[in-house]
């Protein structure tokens, strides 16, 4: 340790510490290390299959899924399949967080309640629905409304599920708050409950699109006049393997953005929640 | 006796409470107070002693074993209470405007002022009073605790009540803002004619604001005395700092002491 000696009066610079980080650190944190770990694992697919020459039925270069993509959309033969999946999917999706969130509130907010049903929920939530198809396509016909069916069936329990831990976890205070100020039931569930398990709700909305997605396709497997999974199942039987590809992709890109979308807004809820 | 004459605005009888078992130690017993409209109750005793279980029990938030709460009513209308919490308990997903606004915001506390626009000038003049006019935007988790606890306040403070119950409101507060508010609530009380049941640790706070200040020992809790407060309200700033005050709050401190 050194001591500097200053003399009566003289102002001595105090060195500071800030808490400053390095440039190459800094460089560090704006490095976009997810896209270039995508791009680089890209880059190596095309380069293994350009090198290898593998099976093209088993695999296909990333170009050739691209070349792929750009014709379904240039000849628009994908939008027939994809316009009455989506309506699927979204319709599915939306019927299913409504009644998911007004039940799992509910069931939140009621400790009779929440005994009674938790059992089921977290059974059915346990259960791979998706046996349960086939039998929507019997009921439901080969149209839209058996993916709709289909697809409330796989998202209702993990946003079931959340929107009642969520419900649960809001503070005796919050809730005492409602009764102290004689909020009505409705005004319970909209002012404390609802902001209160937003959250978890969001979580729950999440974990949905990656399931919902899968029941829209796996719903035509098991019959269906037009949808991404007819499309699917058809390029299997011509072994057309960069359209399974170049499908795949579609539904991994929708499932990436509108979980992105959804996370953000998670980011937001959790952060003015402290 | 005269006291028969003066009109209760809280009757508190008998109050046993009993947590669980009945076999479990009684965390209150025998607690019986009674409130004149307009009076200002101040409630001492060591932690633990059950004064928040008794405000709980005034609320409804907790029921009596034994005993009664009586909120007897002028009007024919339910009397209105509110409840400053001991902890914070602000929604953080509301700004601090819409956390005073919100119990009358509610269908059952909208008629409290008339219309909108009397709801938005009562929020604006408690946001002033408390000195939260330049934070009413912001979230509760970007303010101070201190400041929090007043949002606290004048949420109560919004919905007009006829009895507030009010459960160590300033403990979070340093000393400046404390003694300013209590200057300033004191003064909305009288002016409202709120009846106001105040628990705190703070003596000189008790003394300060209340009629009357109940001492109260724990195991099981009860009143053990009530002391009135020979001061005419509203209290002054001179009455925080006088002689009086001290002597009073002394000899409550003893009482709480007694072994020292
Ligand atoms: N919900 C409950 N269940 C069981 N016991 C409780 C419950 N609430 C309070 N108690 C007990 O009642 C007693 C009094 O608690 P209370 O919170 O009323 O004390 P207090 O006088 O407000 O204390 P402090 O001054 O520290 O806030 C405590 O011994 C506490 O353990
Ligand atoms: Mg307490």
């Amino acid at each position: 340790m050194t001591t500097t000696m200053s003399e009566p009066g003289t102002v001595t610079d105090v060195p500071t510490r800030t808490r400053r980080t390095s440039p190459a650190r800094r460089a560090a944190l704006r490095t976009p290390y997810g896209v270039i770990s995508i791009v680089a694992g890209l880059l190596l697919w095309e380069l293994l299959v350009r090198v290898f020459e593998p099976n093209p039925l088993v695999i296909v270069a990333p170009s050739t899924i691209a070349a792929t993509l750009w014709e379904l959309f240039r000849t628009g033969s994908i939008w027939p399949d994809l316009i009455v999946s989506m309506q699927g999917f979204a319709i599915g999706y939306v019927l299913a967080a409504v009644v998911a969130i007004a039940l799992g509130l509910a069931i939140g907010a009621s400790t009779i309640l929440y005994r009674w049903t938790n059992p089921w929920v977290n059974a059915l939530y346990a259960t791979p629905i998706i046996g349960l198809a086939p039998l929507m396509i019997i009921i439901f016909g080969f149209g839209l409304q058996s993916k709709v069916a289909v697809v409330i069936a796989l998202v209702i329990f993990p946003i079931l599920i959340n929107t009642v831990a969520g419900a649960r976890a809001v503070s005796t205070d919050y809730r005492e708050l409602a009764v102290v100020y004689q909020a009505s039931r409705f005004e319970t569930f909209t002012k404390v409950l609802f902001p209160g398990a937003l959250p978890f709700i969001l979580t729950g909305l999440r974990l949905a699109v990656g399931r919902g997605l899968i029941g829209v396709v796996v719903a035509d497997l098991f019959g269906a006049s037009s949808g991404l999974g007819l499309n699917l199942q058809q390029s299997a039987q011509s072994f057309d393997t960069p359209n399974i590809f170049a499908v795949t992709v579609l539904l991994a890109f929708l499932g990436i953005v509108l979980t992105g979308v959804i996370e953000f807004f998670e980011h937001r809820a959790h952060r003015g929640m402290k | 006796m005269t006291s028969t004459a003066i009109e209760n605005a809280l009757v508190i009888n008998g109050v046993d409470k009993t947590f669980g078992a009945t076999d479990r130690p009684a965390v209150l017993q025998d607690v019986s107070l009674q409130l004149a409209r307009g009076e200002f109750l101040a409630v001492v005793g060591p932690s633990g002693c059950g004064k928040t279980t008794l405000l709980r029990i005034i609320q409804g938030l907790e029921t009596a074993t034994s005993g009664t709460v009586e909120l007897p009513s002028t009007t024919g209308a339910a009397p209105r209470l509110s409840y400053v919490f001991q902890r914070s308990s602000l929604l953080p997903w509301f700004s601090v405007r819409k956390n005073v606004a919100f119990g009358i915001s509610l269908k059952a506390g909208r008629d409290v002022h008339g219309s909108k626009v009397a709801r938005d000038r009562a929020v604006d003049e408690l946001l002033e009073l408390t000195g939260l006019s330049p934070y009413a935007d912001y979230l509760p988790n970007q303010i101070s605790g201190g400041m929090q606890q007043r949002v606290n306040v004048a949420r109560a403070l919004a919905v007009r009540p006829d009895v507030l119950l009010l459960d160590e409101p300033f403990s979070a507060l340093d000393a400046l803002t404390r003694e300013r508010l209590q200057v300033d609530i004191c003064a909305i009380l009288e002016n409202l004619g709120t009846t106001a049941v105040l628990v705190t640790h703070d003596i000189r706070e008790a003394v300060f604001m209340a009629d009357r200040v109940a001492i109260m020992s724990a195991h099981p809790g009860t009143v053990r005395q009530i002391v009135e407060i020979d001061e005419p309200r509203p209290r002054t700033v001179a009455f925080q700092h006088s002689p009086e005050l001290a002597e009073v709050e002394r000899s409550i401190w003893r009482r709480l002491h007694p072994t020292v």
